[in-house]
């Protein structure tokens, strides 16, 4: 801890300390101690699996329902040209923003959200937290719409996929232990691969992929409101507020200290790799109904996209398509809705662990069910404009992006609590760029929602 | 209750959950740094009204 670093006594003095530990405790010790003997056996490889999890979760959760229709979209519109290489700066972008939590965690081993209310207090407090619960429950709504549309591919009805999906996210929160819902969600983020032999399927040219990265084109049609839109929800599709609160709850949850820094950002420039080669698949995958230029603008949710791909890369690929995209909104919501409760829970000084039983976390994991249930059921009304939801989520998630990263930049920089894991001239360059990108950006998606024809359709 | 110091201590002091409920102090906020949040603000709180017209207009348009 550097000098300057705030000192707050010591709560939990050593011959004390087994005497304030609480059974939550008990549990993040044991997996400490997993992190420590690996440590001290060099184990290089197996010290990065223990670490992992938090990087690699947020980044494919962000590869979510609307995220997935926007790479769709964007694939079947405009081809693989410009928006290959903008993809993978995006997710670079977004490795920048994330790291920024991982110091934040491990020097503080506070969440997001008691840092900005204990640092900023609570008017700014509650404005963040409203922010946060205001965009959770709106993707949540859209994470249910992407589940709901997948099985609607596979003969479900939406009841029953709905159902479905709520009985996953509430039996996640089941495990009552972090390192067992971690785990089990990186299985089935897994999946979110299952985009890359779609792309497969579709027999991808090599020669024009490399062609695009290298070049960022072509851009068939030019600058138009429709290569806007899609440049916009793009980026509404890798950065979102509820990244940055979740990974820090996640990495302080997890145990995380300055010593497993390397593995924290090695997790997330992995989850960022991962989930940038999964949608640059979903690009590749239904680029064939650009080349068969088949109209998507009526197209209603990722399931039409698999029903139009059925003759262009077989049935198999058109199946894999529509399970990935069950899966984006699987553990989309779980991630969004564990965010919330993480959040919630900090703001009002409640605990706040997956390592909790319920009867000790009961407003944490509360949090959770009721806005699982409350986003299922939005998703049930007869006649929601399910479409027009899922489009304005990713603009709402724009837009409160740029205040977001504004508390994360202050706090990054906040050297009485990070102490030398305060952002460095480069990392406040990188997140100075990004907060005046994303704000410039949401104002412009603002504005050509509003007046679509201000440029050419 | 008491549990095993060899397994605790694998946790850093400040990591446990007692530590954790102990708040750090308020930080002042320069006026630079107000003046941005406020702007910011004011940014989210025309944004949003301005997306939700946009959205309830699409809802009403003739399809």
């Amino acid at each position: 801890m550097s000098e300057n670093t705030l000192n707050l006594g010591s709560p939990a003095l050593p011959d004390k300390a087994e005497q304030s530990a609480t059974f939550e405790d008990v549990l993040r010790a044991r997996d400490r101690l997993k992190v420590l003997k690996t440590r001290a056996a060099k184990s290089s490889l197996r010290l990065l699996w223990l670490l992992a999890g938090p990087g690699v979760l947020v980044m494919l959760g962000e590869n979510d329902g609307p995220s997935m229709v926007s790479y769709a979209t964007t694939g079947a519109t405009y081809g693989i040209g410009f928006f290959a290489p903008f993809i993978l700066l995006t997710f670079l972008m977004s490795y920048f923003v994330q790291e920024m939590t991982v110091r934040l965690g491990v020097a503080t081993h506070r969440g997001h959200s008691e840092l900005i209310f204990q640092r900023f207090g609570p008017f700014w407090g509650y404005f963040a937290m409203g922010d946060l619960v205001f965009g959770n429950l709106l993707t949540l709504v859209t994470e249910f719409i992407a589940i709901q549309a997948g099985g609607l591919y596979f003969g479900l009805p939406s009841w029953l996929s709905v159902a479905i999906g709520v009985a996953l996210v509430l039996g996640s929160l089941g495990f009552r232990r972090y390192v067992t819902w971690e785990r089990a969600l990186m299985g089935l983020a897994a999946f979110n691969l299952l985009f890359v032999p779609a792309a497969l399927l579709a027999h991808p040219d090599g020669a024009a992929l490399g062609h695009a990265l290298a070049t960022w084109g072509p851009l068939p049609g030019g600058f138009t409101t429709a290569f806007l839109t899609l440049v916009l929800a793009n980026v509404g599709a890798t950065v979102t507020p509820w990244m940055i609160f979740f990974q820090q709850s996640a990495v302080v949850d997890k145990g995380m200290t300055r010593a497993d820094l390397p593995q924290g950002r090695m997790d997330t420039a992995i989850g960022a790799i991962l989930a940038a080669v999964a949608a640059i698949a979903t690009l590749v995958a239904t680029a064939p109904l650009f080349a068969a230029k088949v109209d998507v603008s009526q197209f209603a949710s990722g399931a039409d996209f698999a029903t139009a791909l059925q003759p262009l890369i077989g049935t198999t690929g058109a199946t894999l398509f529509a399970l990935g995209i069950v899966e984006a909104g699987l553990v989309a919501a779980m991630t969004i809705s564990t965010s919330s409760s993480y959040s919630l829970a900090e703001t009002v000084s409640a605990r706040h662990s997956l390592n909790l039983n319920f009867a000790n976390g009961r407003l944490f994991y509360g949090a959770a069910i009721v806005s699982t249930l409350l986003a299922a059921g939005i998703v049930l009304i007869p006649g929601a404009p399910l479409l027009a939801m899922t489009l304005t989520v990713n603009v709402i998630a724009t837009l409160l992006m740029a205040p977001a990263l504004l508390l994360l930049l202050l706090l990054a920089n906040d050297r009485e609590i990070m102490g030398d894991l305060a952002n460095g001239r480069w990392a406040n360059l990188a997140g100075g760029t990004i907060v005046i990108a994303i704000a410039l950006v949401g104002a412009l998606y603002g504005v050509i929602t509003t007046f679509p024809s201000l440029l050419p359709k | 209750m008491r549990y095993d110091s060899t397994l605790i201590g694998a946790l850093e002091p400040d990591q446990l959950a007692a530590a954790k409920m102990r708040p750090y102090p308020r930080r002042n906020l320069g006026r630079g740094v107000l003046t941005l949040l406020i702007l910011l603000r004011v940014y989210v709180a025309i944004a949003i009204p301005v997306v939700a017209y946009a959205f309830v207009h699409a809802l009403l348009a003739p399809q």
